[in-house]
């Protein structure tokens, strides 16, 4: 009952505001009618009683002021008509609303951006039941400390012994190709062996799992789409389970389609999954990624505690496990340890421009505060509480970061797209990050959180009221404030500090990224064009039938105008292929520990290194009479001969793959980084192919613009072999870009926003400047009047500025020196702590500041003496 | 005419409620009521008083109907609501138990 008449109240205080406030007029001139008239009784004039009334009642606007307040509705119209009055306020001074936006959704926008990417990738990116429970396990060689694929054999008995994991499964790389459906193509899927998808939980979209008879080797070949690839080439079409598809010269039978969701942190795109048939490799093997399901309540240290117990027994019971353990990484940490860094320098640089931005729209409100200050002590004088004062204020910059909250997100979505595009395929980042409804509230708290954290000081100090000597300011007051000058100080300050971080990252990023681009490949990168194409065993069935088609395809390639060498290789640098194994060399006892003697191998053509522009360092590179019936050769890396044959001239001496030939060393070439400039160069191999004819890229070297070569060569391929797909065609230096492409994109992102905080900052330097000087105008003015040389002024303003930017450099660099750390991950041919980035950073930064305040310090020079003080 | 001591904080509200115990009035005739009944010793601030009733009204306490005056003119005529009796009552106990207290202070001071 009661508190139907309270809800009545308020609805109708709410909503029939202008009635109520009716009511309480006439009621309060009612009560001053009443007054009068006692005081007319009392023999009072009638002027002279009206006025008496009004000194007995107060001041009737407060009271209907007060009165308003105990409807306890008044917030909410209070805010509405503060949103309309800090609209109309914002409209009057366009200049300064657009820069506090912009400024905002700088900051708003950067740290959307991070979050969503943090959420999609490590929150959301493992779209399995509980991953938590997730592993993936590896095999460790000891000595190194290093992780290495698993093997079957080891998997079988790890599988048999333990009791901490619910399901255990492992996956390889494969790669086939798809004939009879248009185009030939190469597809790269993943080969997973009995278990995997039970393990994951992941129903397909369409038609089912394998079964256990099909996944036994022998069986007839299945497989499972992924949606991507059955909506490009099955058109979608729900009939294809059941229906065969060729795939590298067999027939698969299809069993269903992955949902688009799935996928799996293979590292690449996978097209299609194939059971592996179980083969015993003995225990040495080690070519599997291994992944496991934790049962309920175990935790990885309780499973790594136990595998390790297990692989400690194996290595006395196997000789091939002797020096073997076992890993057992939580698959989720495996992703933050991958994309971890990169995301949290990221974030962190979006955190200071939110930052500099909050501090820069802080100053800018407490500028205005300062200057409004007679308004609001007018507002109070007229019966604004401190509390109303504040929210006045409060729901002003509030607003201001609603808005900005607003441009920021639409420059989120941008940052974002941007993001996508420059992150590898492989991630299949498009499909991975989406805006989720956790975004908008994020959104919503930061644009609040925003508002009141760079509201709240402003509003606290104009609040204040010491109403008397405000209003009898002039408003311009002889010195401002120092309190109110010490505190835009601090702000301006913090930004350059964090100005100052964020500028030392970006130079660090880009001097590593400059390392990387001038690191010598070992190769040469321009007029080369490689693509991958390779010969299906099922229809090229032997070295003489490859030999053949190479000697064609050769011929007609070499013969193209512009043309200069052409190779064939099974591994190009950067290519993504790679085969390594164990060598044994001639006169040093087999390495017991086959880790040592690993080293890559590739078949290569005569031409290959030329085409490449590896140099040859001694003996001679591979001829045509390099047969099968010659004598075996092979070329080596100096890599090679500086770790497997130290000290050795390597000319005429035997190397063999192990349970190979013997092969007579005929040549060294130079080394090369075969996966990228930011690897290694490795111990290196090579047979020639017309000993070994196996091959899966083309390489050519060319005269003209490599990209013009390529119309040709495909339809030389067509003409050759309608059914061979040509993939990955790229000229040399998009391989490059490609494998620089992650430190490229941080480099930039964190330089752009590097950049928008120092052009925050020194605008906020500035800003404070220039409204200082136009503070002490009437100061100055006087100075000049009593002599002060206009180049003395001008001087002491920069004085002042160049105090507050050496303090903010020196925080600034301390605070960089601690946090440039967590880039040690990140930086290649760099420290850390290089010198001449801590040093440039600040003086970069300095020298622009100090231009930001040529303009005030111009100002305060040119005061003239006779307009300001006539201003009285 | 000494000038009418200040009314004791809180006190208003419990005033108010038993000035239109009897019957409902406008804010000057709780005014006026109030002094009378004290004897002049009790002023109601006029600029509390109107908050007051807004106070009360909202706490579903009092209920308020225009009415005309004995004059002729409309006037805000307040009314205690069921619950403001019930509420009238618990402040009067509160009211007996603290001036007992203070009684009890000063005479056993």
């Amino acid at each position: 009952m009661r508190l139907l008449r309270v809800f009545r109240q308020r609805a109708r205080s709410l909503f029939r505001s202008a009635k109520v406030d009716a009511e309480l007029e006439n009621e309060l001139q009612y009560h001053l009618e009443q007054l009068t008239r006692e005081n007319i009784a009392q023999g009072m004039e009638a002027g002279a009683a009206r006025l008496a009334a009004r000194r007995e009642l107060g001041g009737v606007a407060q009271i209907e002021e007060q009165c308003r307040d105990q409807r306890r509705v008044s917030w909410l119209t209070d805010i509405g008509k503060e949103v309309k009055y800090a609209w109309r306020m914002f409209s009057k001074s366009p200049g300064f609303t657009v820069l506090a936006i912009v400024t905002l959704a700088f900051g708003v926008g950067a740290s959307l951006t991070v979050y969503t990417l943090a959420e999609s990738l490590l929150l959301r990116s493992l779209p399995y039941a509980s991953p938590e429970r997730l592993a993936a396990i590896y095999s460790v060689h000891v000595r190194r400390g290093s992780l290495e694929a698993i093997g079957q054999e080891d998997f079988r008995d790890w599988q048999a012994a333990n009791t901490v994991f619910e399901r255990m499964a492992f996956t390889e790389f494969d790669q086939m190709t798809l004939t009879g459906h248009g185009d030939a193509e190469r597809i790269t899927g993943t080969a997973v062996s009995e278990g995997f998808f039970e393990m994951l939980g992941v129903a397909p979209l369409v038609g089912r799992w394998f079964t256990p008879p099909e996944q036994k080797p022998g069986a007839d070949r299945v497989l499972l789409l992924s949606y991507g690839f059955w909506v490009r080439r099955l058109g979608a079409r729900p009939d294809v389970v059941g229906s065969t598809v060729f795939l590298s010269g067999s027939a698969y039978t299809i069993t269903g389609v992955m949902p688009a969701s799935f996928r799996f942190n293979e590292g690449y795109l996978s097209e299609y999954w194939t059971p592996i048939g179980y083969v015993n490799y003995g225990h040495q093997n080690h070519q599997y990624a291994g992944y496991a399901r934790l049962r309920p309540g175990i935790t990885i240290q309780a499973a790594q505690s136990q595998m390790t117990e297990i692989a400690r027994r194996m290595e006395q019971q196997f000789p091939d496990c002797a020096g073997w353990g076992v890993r057992v990484v939580s698959l989720r940490s495996e992703l933050l340890s991958e994309i971890g860094p990169a995301l949290l320098v990221f974030g962190a640089a979006a955190l200071i421009v939110l930052l500099v931005a909050c501090g820069n729209v802080a100053s800018l409100l407490l500028a205005r505060g300062i200057g409004r200050s007679k308004e609001i002590a007018v507002r109070m004088a007229l019966g604004a509480g401190r509390r109303r004062v504040m929210r006045l204020l409060l729901t002003e910059s509030v607003l201001l970061s609603c808005l900005g909250a607003a441009v920021g997100i639409v420059l989120a979505l941008w940052l974002l797209r941007l993001a996508i595009a420059a992150a590898p395929a492989s991630m299949q980042l498009g499909a991975m990050v989406s805006v989720s409804p956790s975004l908008a509230a994020f959104a919503i708290v930061l644009a609040l959180g925003t508002g009141i954290v760079t509201g709240l000081w402003p509003a606290l100090r104009s609040s204040r009221a010491h109403l008397l000597s405000r209003l009898k300011e002039s408003g311009i007051s002889l010195v401002a404030g120092r309190r109110q000058v010490r505190s835009l100080n601090s702000l301006v300050v913090m930004e350059i500090a964090l100005a100052v971080v964020l500028l030392t990252f970006a130079g660090l990023l880009t001097k590593s990224f400059a390392y990387l681009l001038r690191t010598d490949l070992g190769y040469r990168t321009d007029r080369l064009l490689t693509f991958r194409m390779s010969l299906p065993s099922s229809r090229y069935k032997d070295d003489r039938a490859r030999l053949q088609f190479w000697d064609k395809l050769q011929s007609q390639l070499a013969a193209l105008p512009g043309v200069v060498s052409v190779a064939a290789a099974d591994g190009v640098p950067l290519g993504g292929t790679y085969s390594a194994g164990p060598i044994e060399v001639e006169g040093h006892a087999a390495a017991r520990d086959w880790t040592d003697s690993t080293c890559r191998g590739s078949s290569v053509t005569a031409d290959y290194f030329r085409t490449f522009g590896i140099p040859l360092r001694a003996g001679r590179e591979f001829t045509a009479g390099d047969t099968t019936e010659a004598e075996p050769v092979a070329i080596v890396n100096e890599t090679f001969v500086r770790y497997l044959m130290p000290g050795e001239s390597p000319l005429g001496k035997h190397v063999r793959e192990s349970g190979g030939k013997w092969r007579r060393i005929v040549g060294v070439i130079g080394d090369a980084r075969f996966k990228g400039p930011a690897e290694s160069v490795e111990a290196e191999v090579y047979f020639p192919f017309t000993q070994s004819a196996w091959f899966q890229f083309v390489a050519l070297r060319t005269a003209v613009p490599e990209e013009r070569a390529m119309g040709a060569v495909r339809n030389i391929v067509r003409k050759l072999d309608p059914g061979l797909p040509i993939s990955q065609v790229r000229t040399m230096r998009q391989s490059v870009d490609l494998a620089t492409q992650m430190p490229r994109a941080l480099m930039a992102l964190v330089t752009g926003l590097a950049l928008v905080t120092l052009g925050m900052s020194t605008l906020g330097l500035g800003g404070v400047m220039a409204y200082t000087v136009s503070r002490r105008k009437r100061e100055l003015g006087l100075r000049i009047a009593l002599g002060a040389r206009r180049s003395d002024i001008s001087r002491a303003v920069i004085r002042s500025a160049g105090q507050l930017i050496l303090a903010g450099c020196s925080i600034g660099v301390l605070c960089a020196f601690a946090a440039a750390r967590g880039l040690e991950a990140l930086l290649y041919g760099v420290s850390a702590h290089d010198p001449a980035v801590i040093v440039a950073a600040p003086a970069v930064l300095g020298a622009i500041a100090l231009l930001a305040c040529l303009a005030p310090a111009q100002v305060a020079a040119s005061v003239d003496p006779m307009t300001v003080l006539r201003q009285e | 005419m000494p000038k009418p001591s200040d009314l004791l904080q809180g006190t208003l509200d419990l005033l108010i409620l038993k000035a239109i115990n009897r019957e409902p009035l406008h804010g000057w005739g709780i005014a006026k009521r109030i002094q009378l009944l004290s004897d002049e010793v009790l002023s109601v601030q006029q600029g509390s008083l109107y908050p007051a009733l807004h106070r009360l009204e909202q706490q579903g306490w009092i209920a308020a109907e225009w009415k005309q005056t004995e004059l002729g003119r409309p006037a805000k005529f307040y009314a205690l609501t069921g619950e403001g009796r019930r509420q009238l009552e618990r402040e009067l106990q509160t009211w007996s138990r603290l001036s007992m207290a203070v009684q009890h202070v000063l005479h056993r001071a």
